[in-house]
């Protein structure tokens, strides 16, 4: 079989590009992090962790009485572009790995930028930066000591045990993980590598985590959610009583804040709506006559949307069709609004599509980014919602908002709930196709996280769309150190880039320092 | 403990080197038994085989990035594990997924290519590597080489599972050009 003899030759390809791509990074023996005496005697830490405050505390939650104002994004384009320093790491490794630099980022005088090192071994995400303590890092059964930032300084966070024995839907379980927490939320410290449980994220919150169960029953894959309070070890089935127990292959959850409401997924695409109170369970396929692919729960309403004209041969991208649910009522609405999809909100069309480049070079792409013809950029370019795949563990109950490019390039935000729309003023759509630029919902789907790139692959742009507060930021990036740079959500609040080096890890975020410049 | 003086306890004969060895890449190389075979019992029947392979491996070798050669050899196993284990049934794991994605880099066939060596294979393979931009290749080995699955790759390095999958769809059809262009048939 020549595809097997491809998967065996790799096998010999050079060891550098072996562990390049590890899991996680090795430490190559040497120790990176100061010993948890030395961390005590040290007298300041000047992790100066200025993240990106962009928004300020909001209510994830907008109930849609509220509206949408009917006026337009503000845009702030800062010319300046943020240079990334060239860090010294021997120097930063000398010194235990752990550093922040002085030299702040000064953007435009908008946003400030600073930069910090850990050992290379680090992940962050919760708002915390989580240091590997083992030699090695991959992707599960590892431990970490977990830090946040208070005024310029690494404040490791006590860790707490948990160790419990769960029967559920008949199925014994063993819990047992390390974890911290910050702002009301749990996040893991170390999960023993054969857990049966929903890593990496913990969800909810401290007294309420949703945590999912899966094992194999002669039945079938059983995934199930209950809700667990961490620091008591209760165990609250919210689902019972529901029929949800009864579902097959659910695959995904979400429990509103209020505990009041959930939405379920199942591996086959279905999705269900649970009112918590009342234990009833609505499959919204019956409500809307047809299933949908996705939904967003916006307080008592529900947005459903499918995709239709879709045509892997053709590269036809489709249309989005979405109605909305009344949730007091279960009434679907009676009209319904339909807008074009693009590469950016079809993916799949888009990667299967490109194989047809040979017949149709006009339509497609040329390998390696070349356009030979444009790509439809007319239409949805962010529609996100909450659906069988999960959200690297995060509650997702998907966005309210889409974004949507016309004909001249403008871009206009739509509040699904309401049908209403405003132009971002000042902002056109750059000459770029998927995946050049990509857009990430942030965690609680209040905000979006709009990343250009270059040919290279090398981040460009970085700017971020307040639906609540009605304002895009945008800013140029660039980084001549020889690292690959990673931007996503630090929590719903900010976001951040980190580059990976071999033995440090360089976290780069951003304040905006004042919103009226 | 360093790389070298792990080495240094194979080449001593110190059945410490195989304690030192589980202690720091057990996990790693169970990940990538884990991946090919997706069968807890028999992947660390692999991993157990990398340490006997190692143990009579060194000396005379000294390997100069243990990881990988570790790697290798568990990977090796894993693999020739996963063969006797399809030809009697169908697997399960990444194997038959990345089997799958790979026919699309056999380069068309041409009565000028030449059946090559694997070591002459495996050239091309490095130098198509370098010719990728570091994500890329990142990307492409962790599912080629690790045999990792599209969603932990994703998690991994805070990307969506479809640029992901773009990424390695340009990758092959790149691979695909470059065995063309050597004039290489498989």
């Amino acid at each position: 079989m020549k595809e097997k003899r491809i998967l065996n030759v790799l096998g010999q390809v050079d060891d550098k590009y072996i562990v390049e791509a590890a899991p996680g990074k090795h430490l190559n023996g040497k120790t990176v992090i100061a010993p948890a005496g030395r961390l005590r005697r040290r007298a300041l830490f000047a992790a100066a962790l200025a993240v990106v405050a962009l928004m300020g505390s909001l209510t994830i939650a907008m109930a849609v009485n509220e509206g949408f104002r009917a006026s337009v994004f503000r845009f702030w384009g800062i010319e300046q572009t943020e240079v990334v320093p060239e860090f010294d790491h021997d120097a930063i490794l000398a010194e235990g790995g752990m550093a922040v630099e002085e030299q702040k980022a000064d953007i435009g005088g908008v946003i400030e930028g600073t930069y910090l090192h850990t050992p290379a071994a680090s992940i962050a995400r919760n708002g915390l930066f989580f240091i590997c303590t083992d030699e090695q890092m991959l992707n599960a059964g590892n431990h970490h000591d977990a830090y946040r930032e208070e005024d310029g300084t690494f404040i490791k966070l006590e860790e707490k045990s948990f160790n419990q024995d769960y029967t559920i839907l008949g199925n014994d379980f063993h819990v047992e993980f390390s974890w911290v927490e910050h702002n009301g939320q749990a996040s893991y410290t170390y999960v023993p590598a054969d857990a049966d449980y929903r890593k990496p994220n913990l969800s909810g919150t401290v007294n309420a985590t949703l945590m999912s169960f899966s094992c194999e029953t002669p039945e079938g894959s059983l995934w199930y959610p209950v809700l667990i309070d961490l620091e008591t070890g209760a165990l609250t089935d919210v689902l019972a009583g529901t029929g949800a127990e009864n579902l097959i292959g659910l695959s995904n959850a979400f429990i509103s804040e209020d505990l009041s409401q959930m939405l379920l997924a199942c591996e086959d695409g279905e999705l269900y709506y649970a009112d918590l109170n009342s234990r009833q369970l609505y499959s919204i396929s019956e409500i809307s006559g047809e299933q949908p692919r996705s939904c967003s729960l916006v307080s008592d309403t529900l947005l459903c949307w499918v995709l239709e004209g879709d045509e892997i041969e053709t590269g036809a991208f489709g249309t989005y069709r979405i109605w909305t649910i009344d949730l007091n009522t279960m009434q679907r609405s009676n009209a319904d609004s339909a807008y074009p999809a693009t590469a950016f909100t079809s993916t799949d069309v888009w990667s299967l599509s490109y194989d047809l480049y040979a017949q149709t070079p006009e339509v497609f792409l040329e390998l390696g980014g070349q356009a030979l013809g444009p790509m439809p950029r007319v239409g949805l370019v962010f529609l996100d919602g909450f659906s069988a795949s999960s959200s690297w563990g995060n509650l997702y109950p998907g966005s309210r908002f889409a974004v949507y490019v016309e004909e001249n390039q403008t871009v206009r935000v739509i509040d699904l709930a309401s049908g209403a729309s405003s132009i971002i003023e000042g902002y056109t759509w750059p000459d770029k196709d998927y995946p050049d630029i990509e857009c990430v919902a942030s965690p609680g789907g209040d905000k979006l996280l709009i990343k250009e790139c270059g040919a290279d692959g090398q981040l460009e742009a970085i700017g971020v769309l307040d639906f609540e507060k009605r304002q895009y930021i945008q800013f140029a990036h660039e980084n001549r150190n020889d690292t690959g740079e990673i931007l996503y959500w630090f929590d719903n609040e900010h976001i951040i880039v980190h580059a990976t080096g071999d033995d440090v890890s360089d976290y780069c975020v951003y304040e905006v320092l004042d919103e009226g410049a | 403990m360093d790389d070298n003086q792990i080495i240094d306890l194979y080449w001593a004969r110190s059945e410490s080197a195989i304690l030192e060895t589980e202690r720091k890449y057990g996990r790693y190389c169970y990940h990538i038994a884990y991946n090919i075979l997706h069968s807890k019992e028999d992947s660390q029947e692999c991993v157990n085989d990398t340490y006997l392979n190692a143990w009579r491996a060194m000396p005379d070798q000294r390997p100069g990035r243990l990881a990988a050669f570790l790697g290798k050899i568990t990977r090796n196993l894993s693999l020739n594990r996963w063969d006797e284990s399809h030809a009697k049934k169908r697997g399960s794991g990444q194997v038959p997924l990345a089997l799958d994605e790979l026919q699309a880099c056999i380069p068309a066939s041409d009565q000028t290519e030449q059946v090559v060596e694997d070591i002459v294979l495996a050239d091309v393979f490095n130098r198509f590597l370098a010719s990728l931009p570091k994500e890329k290749r990142i990307i492409f080995m962790r599912r080629y080489w690790y045999l990792s699955s599209i969603s932990e790759i994703a998690e991994d390095l805070s990307i969506s599972e479809s640029k992901v999958k773009m990424s390695l769809h340009r990758s092959r059809k790149a691979l695909k050009r470059a065995l063309e262009e050597e004039g290489i048939s498989l």
